[in-house]
């Protein structure tokens, strides 16, 4: 079905529009507000979301205000941020490699991420500002790795996802073995990192990401008119006059970037990049790599994911990452079954 | 006068040479046809003459520039090409995939114009897929399908198209369609350069002609002349005549 319309002004201006696309990205941003208020209101000093909001705009008393500026919206705020940034890395890693598996979770960036926080946590019982510079570095680092192995006269596909199965298989037993390395008191200090939890983070997590969200999102939108033309492979897009190798390396940098960003923030959220996307795509129904409804299914699906997980079990049980994982685990396996037997895999 | 040429260029694979002393010239409104068994090197040639392969040695010049030191999208303006591969993405509608080939006419504040519109409509209309325009691409036939490329290629708007066997694997009658479609591409002012792997439609359809391997050497001239020279009817249009039985 045709959604699309043109929006021209006499000057020779247009925009392009999917109807549907604007409709569900705005929904989605509605639904990850709502989320956040509810989320802020929640907790072993609970709060009705009138008041939120009200405080959020500034109108609050002071002992409420206190609790939401500076103990749960600075969480809230990394939980927006990494679930965005997951979703635009998901939705980057996706397009790029043509293929649903070929997120940064299947990849191995995450991992990455990790080994270099727990080099941070077991060898050097770092800070936690040290443990988040390490992930940052790892995930880079495994980020280029990656890129250096699948890298022959372009990145293609399947190699991608091939060879970031293998690095990410490495990197895993790497973390493995830093593991049993630790003594009793890191080890249960990575394993909570490792699980990925938005407790206990403030407004020292939330500028960095934010900074590199404000950078790099408009940066990726600059570039996503290439990589819509990039779907139908690099000679036709290079064809149409896109210079393919610059798009798809600036691309990639900025979703390992946001990828690596987002871990050393909230640790490894699993499944988020993953299944964003694809389910923002089922959604739009539109062709194309779907960058911000898969930034804002991101947002929404963190928030939201961190909700249940302290409505269920109370505040500080369980790490959203679990939860995530759980979700993400049900959807990569119903995504696995339906391409089998749409005879894609 | 010659809108792009080749002139004597060697083309290779990092160290693995495919072709060498190649020239190669199309100039305005012509038809001209490479015709030469798999993997000789005909796709390589159009990378080369659409600057995706840099020779390496001799130089492709498009309006008289070296086609390498000219802006992406001022050559995407003149040269339109639709490789052998390409990759329909998911659920994409006809006038949509279409639509992808106004790219290098756009730009971030000039997204969709009227003009992009009419054009995309006249290009279906050239390419007999006027009335698919909001059916899925992956719910064609082979031969529709190839038309919408072209259609997308057409959209482009380029003076000079080059097409990389457009018809593989159709059925014969397809084949015949889709070379009624570029012969009046051609007549309406597109010059175009096609790569056909059957011969004697290829050779029946083009002012001029290379036949990329004739036992060890290259011939090049008029398509007519050609189709008369014993070495190339004994080597291609028996063969032609086979492949089309077959098929
Ligand atoms: N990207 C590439 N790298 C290395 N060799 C290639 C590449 N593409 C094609 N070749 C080789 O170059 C030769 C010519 O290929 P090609 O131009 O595709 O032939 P044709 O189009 O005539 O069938 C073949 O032997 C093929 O294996
Ligand atoms: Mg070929």
């Amino acid at each position: 079905m045709k959604t699309h319309r043109a929006v021209r002004t006499p000057g020779g201006l247009s925009l392009r529009v999917d109807v549907r696309t604007l409709v569900v990205g705005t929904l989605l941003l509605l639904v990850a507000l709502t989320a956040s208020v509810v989320l802020i209101g929640t907790g072993d000093f609970p709060i009705p979301a009138a008041d939120v909001v009200r405080t959020l705009l500034g109108e609050g008393d002071p002992g409420q205000e206190f609790i939401v500026t500076e103990l749960r919206l600075p969480r809230v705020l990394v939980g927006l941020l990494v679930g965005a940034s997951l979703g635009l890395a998901g939705a980057l890693f996706q397009s790029i490699s043509r293929n649903p598996l070929g997120s940064p979770d299947v990849l191995g960036l995450g991992q990455g991420a990790t080994a270099g926080a727990l080099v941070v946590i077991v060898l050097f019982s770092g800070t936690a500002n040290q443990v988040a510079l390490g992930a940052l570095v790892g995930g880079l680092a495994t980020g280029f790795a990656i890129y250096l192995l699948a890298w022959k006269r372009g990145v293609h596909g399947y190699r991608l996802v091939l060879v970031g199965i293998g690095v990410s298989a490495v990197v895993t037993a790497v973390n493995g073995y830093l593991l049993t390395k630790s003594d009793i008191v890191d080890a249960a200090r990575a394993i909570v990192w490792m699980t990925g939890s938005l407790d206990g983070r403030d407004w020292d997590q939330v500028w960095p990401l934010l900074a590199l969200c404000a950078l790099l999102v408009p940066l990726v939108l600059a570039n996503s008119r290439g990589l819509r033309m990039m779907e139908m492979g690099d000679d036709v897009s290079y064809a149409l006059g896109v210079r393919v190798e610059r798009v798809r390396l600036v691309l990639m940098l900025s979703a390992v970037l946001l990828t690596a960003a987002a871990t050393a923030a909230s640790g490894p959220v699993g499944f988020v990049a993953l299944t964003a996307p694809q389910l923002a795509r089922r959604l739009t129904r539109s062709p194309g790599p779907n960058l911000v409804p898969a930034m804002c299914m991101g947002a929404a699906l963190l928030v939201s994911a961190d909700w249940i997980s302290q409505r269920a079990f109370g505040a500080g049980q369980l790490p959203v990452g679990v939860v995530t994982g759980v979700l993400g685990g049900v959807y990569l396996l119903w995504l696995l079954v339906t391409e089998r037997r749409a005879g894609r895999i | 006068m010659n809108r792009l040429s080749a002139e004597d260029v060697t083309l290779a694979y990092d160290q693995r040479v495919i072709a060498e002393q190649l020239s190669v010239e199309i100039p305005d409104n012509s038809f001209t046809v490479i015709v030469g068994p798999n993997a000789c090197g005909k796709s390589t040639l159009l990378r080369a003459l659409s600057r995706m392969l840099k020779p390496s040695r001799g130089r492709v010049l498009l309006d008289g520039q070296v086609i390498q030191s000219m802006p992406a999208k001022k050559v995407a303006r003149t040269l339109g090409l639709l490789p052998q591969s390409s990759i329909a993405p998911d659920g994409i509608t006809v006038a949509d995939l279409v639509g992808r080939g106004r790219y290098p006419h756009q730009g971030i504040l000039r997204q969709w114009s009227t003009e992009d519109e009419r054009v995309v409509q006249e290009s279906m209309a050239r390419t007999g897929i006027a009335d698919l325009g909001e059916r899925h691409v992956d719910e064609l036939s082979g031969g529709q399908r190839q038309r919408v490329w072209i259609a997308m290629a057409l959209a482009q708007e380029t003076p000079l198209l080059l097409l990389d066997e457009p018809s593989l694997g159709l059925a014969p009658r397809m084949v015949y369609r889709i070379a009624e479609v570029i012969r009046e591409i051609n007549t309406q002012g597109t010059a175009v350069l096609l790569v056909e792997q059957n011969a004697g439609m290829a050779l029946s359809l083009a002012d001029h002609a290379h036949v990329l391997e004739v036992g060890e050497t290259r011939l090049s001239g008029p398509a007519d002349e050609l189709a008369r020279t014993d070495a190339v009817r004994r080597l291609y249009l028996g063969e032609a005549a086979e492949d089309q039985g077959a098929a």
